[in-house]
């Protein structure tokens, strides 16, 4: 039973994954969620309304939103070429990734952030906050829960699409599943190798979970 | 002769704080009797060389011909939320103002803080036309105006305690003072004991509580109470109501509340005003509105109070 399996090629790859996954996870909340915060606060008759700004960044979030993910992911590698020198391995990956989820995880910060009580919002107001403090203490601290699910929503997402992005030169778990498992007509290094990526969203979702409940005190 | 105390009996026999202008007189200039004509004027004698003034004494708020558009949109037609207002209220007061849903109450309460910009007319708070502050001007102008709210609008992220700190946090207080001062507001409105409490685990009565420190961490001049009892069941509006009396008396704070509720102004009030489609339609002291009311929609409101204040 599982004689077949590679452990230390496993191994490798399911650190790739993680490494992938990490990276793209951390940059993709980097550049979401102030595209998030952006496209709330310039929506008309809120704390600065652009209508320029809003459908501008509407537009960019829907282009990249409808492209599918494998075909962004081609379109995007010379972008790595550019930035880092090359389009192969774990690290060129996390560049299209990001591109990819960033514009998915600005929409799930919006929606998070405006499900906030408008009420609270005018209290603020009337407590004569500036912006950057209503946005940081009252936008932000009151969407916690929302803002974690969401990010844990997209790490999972990042977790098949790093699967994706390891079939066309990034390496990791989804590249062994397939050359390795698949293309090899070796089951068990196939199965494994899905078997991680599904312990890998359990323990994800699982920690997105704990978290979003403690700060939720709603 | 100014009586030390911050207050004088006056007509009705309401309490009303004196300005504080009036203190500054005496002291700086050798002021030895001051009549205070409850609102608008003081009378100023100096011993020795007979001097005599007659000092107009700026109401707290003066809103004067306010008119507020909301401009027509797609569908829907042009609503005109409130129609040359005029009003004062002087320090002190406890002013209501009552009406039905739609009356525009909610926009001129909204008015005295600068919320909502009017189309036309002027608005003085506190000596000051609220229409030529600049943004930052105006925010620390409410810092010194509270305002609590029907549905309390407390940030349930945050402890009792760390909602009451949010204000001063704005105003940029200093950690011990800010735990120093929210110990102080959470004593006084009796919540000390839940100062680690999320606001999902208190009372309605509670939250309303938190509401009013909150509102009074800065040592506002003004309170704005938005319907604030309208949530509450009867048992625990009376003491809100009791408790906005206190700081009236004890603090000073004049009080602005719209309510559609008589009982609140029969219970609070000095003075009130009723709204009926962006207009005021009457306008006075509250025994006076009540004992002869004049318009329709006033007697409307007072008729479910029965007959208590004939006499």
């Amino acid at each position: 039973m599982l004689d077949q399996v590679d452990w230390v090629t496993v191994w490798q790859a399911t650190l790739d994954t993680l490494q992938m996954v990490g990276i793209s996870t951390l940059f993709t909340v980097l550049l979401g969620l102030p595209l998030g915060v952006l496209l709330v606060i310039t929506n008309r008759g809120h704390l600065w309304e652009n209508q320029v700004i809003h459908k501008s960044l509407a537009v960019v979030v829907n282009v990249f939103r409808g492209v599918p993910f494998i075909v962004l992911i081609l379109l995007l590698f010379p972008l790595s070429t550019f930035l880092i020198g090359t389009s192969l391995g774990p690290t060129a990956a996390t560049i299209p990734l990001t591109v990819a989820a960033a514009p998915f995880f600005a929409r799930m910060v919006e929606t998070a952030l405006l499900e906030v009580d408008r009420g609270t919002l005018e209290a603020a107001h009337a407590m004569g906050a500036n912006r950057f403090t209503i946005i940081r203490k009252v936008l932000l601290a009151e969407s916690m829960p929302a803002m974690i699910s969401g990010i844990t929503v997209t790490c999972v997402s990042l977790i098949g699409y790093s699967a994706f992005a390891g079939i066309v030169g990034g390496g990791g778990l989804g590249d062994v599943a397939l050359r390795v498992g698949f293309q090899s007509f070796n089951n068990e290094m196939l199965l494994v190798c899905s078997f991680i990526l599904v312990a890998i969203v359990q323990v994800v979702q699982w920690i997105g979970d704990a978290i979003s409940r403690k700060v939720d005190h709603r | 002769m100014i009586p030390r105390q911050p207050v004088c009996m006056c007509k009705y026999t309401n309490k009303v704080p004196i300005p504080a202008e009036l203190f500054v007189l005496v002291d700086e200039r050798k002021v030895d009797l001051c009549l205070y004509t409850y609102p608008l004027s003081a009378i100023i004698c100096r011993k020795g060389i007979f001097y005599f003034e007659i000092r107009k004494v700026n109401p707290l708020i003066h809103i004067e011909q306010v008119t507020k558009r909301y401009p027509a949109k797609q569908r829907e037609q042009e609503v005109i939320a409130l129609q040359e207002i005029t009003l004062q209220i002087e320090k002190g007061d406890i002013f209501g103002i009552v009406g039905y849903s739609g009356a525009g109450k909610s926009t001129l309460l909204r008015i005295l803080n600068g919320l909502e910009k009017p189309t036309s007319g002027s608005i003085h708070v506190n000596g000051k036309d609220i229409a030529v502050l600049s943004d930052g001007e105006l925010r620390l102008l409410r810092q010194k105006i509270g305002m609590i709210f029907q549905h309390y609008h407390l940030l349930w992220s945050r402890t009792v305690r760390e909602n009451v700190a949010f204000p001063l946090e704005i105003a940029g207080k200093a950690k011990h003072e800010i735990e120093q001062r929210t110990e102080e507001l959470l004593r006084r409105v009796g919540l000390w004991e839940r100062r680690d409490a999320y606001p999902s685990e208190l009372s309605g009565g509670q939250k309303q509580r938190v509401g009013i420190a909150r509102a009074l961490a800065n040592d506002p001049f003004l309170l704005l109470c938005d319907e604030a009892t309208s949530a509450l069941d009867p048992e625990t509006t009376t003491s809100i109501l009791q408790l906005v009396k206190e700081i009236n008396q004890e603090m000073g704070i004049t009080v602005a509340l719209i309510t559609h509720e008589m009982s609140v102004v029969d219970a609070i009030c000095n003075k009130v005003a009723v709204m009926e489609t962006g207009s005021i339609v009457e306008l006075g002291e509250v025994q006076q509105v009540f004992r002869d009311p004049q318009h329709e929609v006033t007697k409307r409101f007072t008729e479910g109070l029965g007959g208590g204040h004939s006499a």
